[in-house]
């Protein structure tokens, strides 16, 4: 909430950035927030942590089961 | 007189536009969606009671998902509960976390039936790795690992 208010001050209200705005969307937003702020990041995408690729194996294991 | 003067690119072929917002809508409807009704947005307000929800279920930690993926189908539900449901919906009910687990519980009784299962437990991860796919990464410098992030 706080790092959103942040990377887009002045853009959302309290009552969107709860119930309105998509946490992918919220990240994306912190995400470029850090770059302006010149922190070194890389482009998110799953394939490059280890958490991104835990998603995807238990998506690819449940859809093998359902077939 | 003076008067605007009209360049070719100012006039929108109709036949063009028309294509434009079929394909916007396109674009609406291919999002998340559960038997054709498209699901709300996944925000902090709906992670919050996920969570809280979770934890009042003695869920299993999400890491041992494939050793007991039944497990998983309560949590699934919650989730499509959530992102199916308006704030007006739980708002009532997000001080008494029991009363909104057994309302989310008589919803899936009422409309889930046993081949939407894996469906709905596919969809939930889908949400979930969604909404984690955007967290950002700091670059590892040379003195730390690989696998910094997300």
């Amino acid at each position: 909430m706080v790092l959103l208010s942040r990377a887009a001050p002045g853009l959302f209200t309290y009552d969107q950035i709860l119930h309105h705005v998509p946490l992918a969307v919220g990240r994306e937003l912190i995400h470029a927030g850090r770059t302006a702020d010149g922190e070194p990041l890389i482009w998110p995408d799953p394939a490059l942590s280890k958490r991104g690729r835990w998603f995807s194996r238990i998506t690819d294991f449940f859809k093998k089961r359902r077939r | 007189m003076n008067t605007a003067p009209t360049f070719e690119d100012d006039i929108v072929d109709q036949q063009f536009a028309d294509a434009a917002a079929a394909d916007r809508q396109t674009a609406v409807l291919s999002s998340q969606q559960w038997h054709g009704t498209p699901l709300q947005p996944f925000t902090i307000r709906r992670e919050t009671l996920y969570f809280r929800l979770r934890a009042l279920n003695d869920s299993l930690p999400i890491h041992l998902v494939r050793k007991h993926p039944e497990s998983f189908l309560q949590e699934a539900i919650i989730l499509l509960w959530l992102c199916l449901h308006t704030p007006e919906d739980w708002n009532p009910m997000r001080g008494n976390a029991a009363l909104l687990m057994e309302q989310i519980e008589s919803w899936a009784d009422q409309h889930l039936t046993r081949a939407d299962q894996m469906p709905a437990i596919e969809l939930a991860l889908q949400i979930l790795s969604s909404a984690d796919s955007t967290r950002a990464i700091p670059r590892p410098s040379d003195l730390q690992g690989e696998d910094l992030g997300n």
